[in-house]
């Protein structure tokens, strides 16, 4: 059965559907997508923000402040000044290098306060707005509301998958086996002309059989857990043919890469098909408890000693190239966040720790860059802001600058702003789920 | 054992289930008689304590340093626990009058203020509380009034679930007849066989491999890496080897050498491993040694299970065990294996080192996967001992925002309320790990006298500081004082649970939803079966098998509807009841396996090849499984790609189990017992062929009761269904062969469907002579027509979830 038959049957006769179909936006489920593809970028561990987005130099850096360096209005850090690279003679030139390229095109949130050190509830309250358990992650939300029965519309490769059923989360991997999976009548999936282990007429019988044994189950069925769980399988098959749309966009597999930028080709791969509407991306170490500096050196820049590397920097300069290759450039967002911030003392250098790497706290950054149908997310921008002692200072509202009187800057405003900009925060799977902050602050802006 | 008995569970069936002292009916309401537990639940802490008192009455809170201070809902056990401590102060008195009463109505200073007045209801609650805190308990705890209408399997239907969950297969016919003249008494000791059958084991091994996440070391990781080499292990390198060591983890180079370049060997070596050369035995030596240092927490863990033993063993065990292959590894000499090349034969040994042992504590692997820091100082270690040992996430008790601008304390962890509301609990168990620091990058390196940091918490857990002379033993005694605290046997309900379930146990609900007081009656249901099924854990001196056995047998593993009048209110607080587990890639793995007899990997049965479903190149991870290094978290409902899974293992494994089944005589096969290949439904004229007919629905009736277990009549609309399925894959068939389409359709079932081997024997099949491709003909195309039947049979809701 086709999603659009699907969806018809289910209002028509009252069929019960845990996923997406009781939660999407009637005016926009599973027509097709033609909205932005969202990333949601998770450093794992909790990063420090002041080796990268919020540098503060000498007492919390291992560089000094004249040392910072600005692109644009953005400040990055100098860790190539930082006397623990200096130490190791750790050469490092990828943060120069992706901030000079990408300046225009980013916009950086400073001062965002988790109010956690804790790895599970940081990384929950950072993409679903909320403290508590079980929140569906923003990714599941977007997808919920737009793609809420298609068989990719989360694609999750780790971060915070939870989704509270609203869609299902989908892990991709060997392509192989994916297209097996695309097209599992087909005896050898890679030809043509293979035959098939049930005619067309045969697998509609079949399907035709599953419907009417689905609605005669439930019909019977009382206990909530077990009727869920039925209609879970059931939902899960609605489109499920829509997968075989997905090999005509997958790279080669030679030329899917490794790490985050594969992840990314799949995801983009799974959009294009029209199957995907957001997807997790993960890229962990960053809980740098020890050697903090290097670490992170290492994180942005990989085992590259020159250029941008293959690490975060140099993938995500990877995947812009790739996206605009691939034709979504102008139709793609990425938000980057962690757990929380990290910040520490007692070590021999001020702002470390004993094994110079530095602990949890509970302040953090956010990154953000892309297209809205064309249409840029208005870059060159930092929004938010840390006094030198990494707390959070109060901002302005409608300029997201400090001021005295202003608030306290939550990953609730950025949950709100990113429902905004997916166009779903009026939608019923958004409203169940209540952010706890009541501003919208201009984080993205157009044009 | 406690038994319910099958059907709706109603008050009548309440009182003979064992859940004495009140009636229930299916409307769950009626309870007269109330047990303190049950009273102190729902209208103490529910109504007020959860909300109010915990406020500032908590470990970290305003009234931390009063007698009255309640355990936090991420504890398990917490309701009972603080039942005690609120009974305590129930009878406590000033001028005849209970503090419990005195404090919330401020009739004596209270600085929380006034909770409620004289003569409300709260008042009548606690007041009622206080009079049956002062009694002797009458009412025992009324667990069937949270299943009340729940209809429950029958004694049949919970042995073929029973068996298919815990020993992955279906129950014998000579099973079926023993519980159908038997009942509840009869399956009792077939639970205790299907446990002794390795797939139960390799369930419990999968399901605490899902907490430790260790097998990362036997794919991922390299678990030999682990081992601080001795120092005298042949040609250890002097600068990396550690002299108080006893590790050898490359004992395996002196039968098969490689310097560099080649690897030698003898020629008997290779032969008694069953190897082709030197290099494929080194490989092999090497892979079995990794594999058995890496299960070595698993391998305990099965141990413990195998034997009866207590599981505080799993704590508490001085031994270890060993295999022909990690003994060496272990530098264990004194072990005799009965066949010394058997990978799966195990024993105990109490000589693996000088270190003092403390079960899975004290295992490199286990160590390894939870690392210390210089700065973490073993507090990870400390977590994962709450968490999987204490039933208890000891985050969430500061899950509450914290203002980092208000950590100005000196030493936060220790004098912040912000840090000190984990940091508590944590570090002293944290600083039970003393012996295991972070030694020059190894983390399994023993040290006896490590002086702890002095600007943390001492050693200890809970009150109890660790015992001067047990220094160089911490572990063991922590695993002592955990194992024997009551939240240890809870948590391993809780892991039960899980496994045999496939869903976590229930949090406490919120109490400011609205549908809390629903929500709690359903969490209740699950806390008290919980408490009462790790109390006969604890009586039975931890028994693991009499755990499962209780999980089994109660309405969580058995309710597979209501009754048909069941009202709406005892409905809602039925969220948890009933299995409905999407089985996991390992699971549905050894499902196909058994029930077909055929594996679903690539070129059929012993090749050598990873099945599908568990390989991580295949659809292991696609199917929401783990590799336990990057993807630790399993995906527990189904999305598009699983479904396709599903969809294309069910092409696959129908189509290889009737090329493999018609290949045979009627009378061997297992499945196809009624019908040939020659039954079709109509003659060439096409008129109705009743007696085939009969037979193939009779056919369909027999499959679906082996493999799903459903027992219909020839006239069910189900059975009509899947006849319809069986008529149309024919019919369309045998068109598209008369019509010429023959680059799909053809005369024969597809390449790989066609046996060589009778499946079940392993005997080649009978050769013709004349016709080289005899069993792949499908010239009436019946044979395909039955692949489209097990394509909807065995991709059917009741055949992938249990």
């Amino acid at each position: 059965m086709e999603r659009r038959d699907f969806l018809k049957l289910a209002s028509m006769t009252g069929l019960a559907v845990v996923a997406g179909g009781a939660y999407g936006d009637s005016a926009k489920a599973d027509a097709p997508y033609n909205g932005p593809l969202f990333l949601f970028l998770h450093l794992g561990g909790g990063w420090d923000v002041t080796s990268v987005i919020d540098p503060k130099g000498e007492g919390v850096n291992g560089f000094p402040a004249a040392a910072i360096q600005k692109a644009g209005n953005i400040a990055y850090a100098p860790l190539d000044q930082s006397s623990f690279l200096k130490q190791n003679n750790t050469p490092f030139t990828a943060s120069k290098l992706f901030f000079e390229k990408h300046y225009q095109d980013i916009t950086v949130v400073n001062g965002i306060d988790n109010s956690t050190n804790s790895h599970d509830a940081g990384t929950r309250v950072t993409w679903a707005g909320n403290l508590a358990e079980g929140k569906p992650t923003v990714a599941a939300l977007i997808a919920a509301a737009y793609l809420p029965t298609a068989p990719m519309g989360f694609i999750t490769f780790g971060g915070y998958d939870t989704t509270d059923g609203v869609v299902g989360a989908s892990r991709l991997g060997n392509l192989d086996a994916l297209k097996r999976l695309a097209f599992p009548y087909k005896v050898d999936a890679n030809s043509d002309t293979s035959a098939l282990f049930a005619l067309d007429g045969a697998q509609a019988k079949i399907r035709e059989a599953r419907d009417a044994r689905y609605k005669a189950a439930m019909a019977q069925q009382r206990l909530p857990r077990i009727q869920n769980a039925m209609s879970k399988l059931y939902t899960s098959r609605v489109g499920s043919n829509e997968l075989q749309k997905l090999t005509q966009y997958l790279p080669d597999k030679n030329n899917i890469k490794g790490g985050l930028v594969g992840q990314a080709q799949l995801a983009i791969a799974a959009y294009q098909a029209g199957i995907c509407v957001s997807a997790n991306l993960e890229f962990g170490g960053w809980d740098t408890h020890g050697n903090n500096d290097v670490s992170v050196a290492r994180n942005l820049q990989g085992n590259m000693a020159t250029g941008m590397g293959d690490g975060l920097l140099g993938s995500l300069d990877e995947i812009l190239t790739y996206a605009e290759t691939a034709g979504v450039r102008n139709n793609l967002v990425i938000c980057i966040g962690s757990d929380f911030g990290r910040k520490a003392g007692g070590g021999q250098v001020p702002g470390y720790n004993m094994g110079q790497g530095k602990d949890h706290w509970s302040i953090t950054s956010m990154m953000f860059m892309g297209q809205v149908g064309g249409q840029a997310l208005q870059g060159n921008r930092v929004l938010g802001a840390t006094d030198q002692e990494l707390a959070t200072v109060p901002i302005d509202p409608t300029t997201m600058q400090p001021s005295p009187s202003g608030i306290t800057l939550k990953p609730g405003h950025i949950q709100r702003a990113i429902r905004k900009l997916a166009g779903i925060e009026n939608s019923k799977v958004a409203a169940n789920y209540p952010v706890d902050v009541k501003e919208d602050l201009p984080i993205f802006q157009l044009g | 054992m406690q038994l319910l008995l099958s059907g709706a569970v109603t008050a009548t069936a309440a009182l003979a289930l064992g859940f004495a002292g009140c009636s229930t009916s299916t409307t769950g309401t009626g309870s007269e008689c109330v047990s303190t537990e049950q009273f102190f639940a729902e209208k103490i802490w529910a109504q007020t304590m959860s909300t109010e008192c915990i406020q500032c009455h908590n470990p970290n809170g305003q009234a931390k340093d009063t007698p009255f201070v309640l355990h936090p809902a991420a504890e398990a056990g917490y309701l009972e626990a603080n039942l005690q401590i609120v009974k305590s102060l129930a009878q406590t008195q000033r001028n005849g009058e209970s503090i419990l009463l005195l404090k919330p109505t401020k009739q004596v200073p209270h600085d929380g203020g006034q909770l409620f007045k004289t003569g409300s209801q709260q008042y009548n609650d606690f007041k009622t509380f206080i009079d049956k805190a002062n009694q002797d308990e009458t009412c025992p705890t009324n667990s069937a009034k949270f299943f009340g209408g729940a209809e429950l399997m029958s004694p049949g239907e919970t042995l073929r679930k029973a068996a298919l969950v815990l020993a992955a297969r279906l129950p014998t016919a000579e099973e079926v007849a023993l519980v159908e003249k038997g009942g509840f008494d009869a399956l009792n000791p077939l639970l205790d066989k299907f446990m002794n059958e390795q797939p139960f084991y390799d369930r419990v091994k999968e399901s605490y491999n899902d907490q430790f996440q260790t097998d990362f070391y036997m794919q991922g990781g390299n678990a030999l890496d682990i081992l601080p080499e001795s120092c005298s292990a042949a040609g250890a390198d002097p600068k990396k080897c550690d002299a108080s060591s006893y590790y050898v983890p490359g004992w395996f180079d002196s039968i098969a050498h490689d310097d560099g370049n080649t690897v030698t060997a003898s020629q008997a070596d290779v032969l008694k491993y069953g190897a082709q050369d030197p290099d494929t035995l080194r490989r092999l030596l090497e892979d079995r040694t990794r594999v058995a240092v890496a299960r070595e927490p698993l391998e305990l863990i099965e141990y413990i299970v195998r034997n009866n033993k207590p599981f505080s063993d799993v704590l508490t065990a001085s031994y270890t065990v060993v295999n022909p292959y990690s003994a060496p590894a272990f530098g264990v000499g004194d072990v005799t294996f009965n066949n010394p090349v058997d990978p799966n034969e195990f024993h105990e040994t109490f000589s693996a080192g000088t270190a003092p042992r403390a079960g899975v504590l004290t295992m490199p692997v286990w160590l390894a996967r939870h690392p210390t820091t210089a700065t973490n100082r073993n507090r990870h270690r400390a977590r994962m001992v709450f968490f999987d040992w204490l039933g208890t996430d000891i985050l969430k008790t500061a899950e509450r925002p914290i203002d980092p601008t208000k950590i100005t304390d000196f030493n936060p962890t220790m004098n912040s309320p912000q840090c000190n509301v984990c940091h508590t609990n944590i570090d002293p168990i944290a600083g039970l790990f003393q012996n295991y620091q972070h030694e020059q990058g190894n983390q399994a390196q023993y040290v006896s006298d490590f002086k702890w940091y002095q600007d943390m918490r001492p050693p200890g857990f809970g009150k109890t500081a660790l015992p001067a002379d047990q220094y160089a033993a911490s572990l063991p005694w922590l695993g002592k004082q955990v194992s024997s605290d009551p939240r240890f046997a809870i948590s391993v309900t809780y892991n039960a649970f899980r496994m045999l379930t496939g869903q976590d146990p229930m949090l406490p609900p919120d109490s400011t939803s609205p549908t809390f007081k629903d929500d709690f009656d359903a969490y209740l249901g699950e806390y008290y079966t919980f408490s009462q099924v790790a109390k006969k854990f604890s009586d039975s001196k931890l028994n693991y098998k009499v755990l499962v056995k209780e999980l089994v047998m109660s309405p969580y593993f058995r309710a597979k509807n209501t009754a048909t009048d069941i009202a709406k209110d005892q409905l809602k607080k039925f969220g948890p009841l009933g299995t409905a587990h999407l089985l996991t890639p390992e699971q549905l793995n050894r499902k196909v396996s058994n029930l077909l007899g055929i594996d679903w990997v690539t070129g059929g049965n012993n090749n050598g090849f990873t099945p599908f479903l568990t390989d991580m190149e295949q659809y292991r991870l696609l199917y929401g499984g783990t590799d336990s290094e990057n993807v630790t978290v399993r995906i527990k409902d189904p999305n598009g790609i699983m479904a396709n899974v599903i969809e294309r293992m069910s092409n696959e494994m129908g189509c290889r189990i009737v090329g493999a089944e018609f290949a045979l005589d009627k009378s061997q096969r297992k499945l196809f017992t009624s019908v040939d290949a020659s039954f079709e439904p109509k003659d060439v004229n096409g008129y109705d062929i009743a007696t085939t007919q009969q037979a193939i629905k009779q056919q369909i009736v027999d499959i679906r009761q082996q493999l799903l277990g459903e027992k219909l009549s020839v006239s069910d609309p189900e059975v009509q269904r899947t006849y319809d399925v069986f008529v149309a894959a024919w019919q369309e068939g045998k068109a598209a062969v008369a019509a010429g389409a023959m680059n799909k359709v053809g005369g024969d079932i597809p390449g790989f469907c066609v046996p060589d081997f009778n499946y079940l024997t392993g005997e080649p099949l009978k050769a013709d002579p004349n016709d080289q491709n005899k069993y792949a003909h499908d010239k009436q195309y019946t044979m395909r027509a039955w692949m489209a039947v097990m394509t909807y049979i065995l991709s059917d809701y009741e055949f992938v979830y249990e």
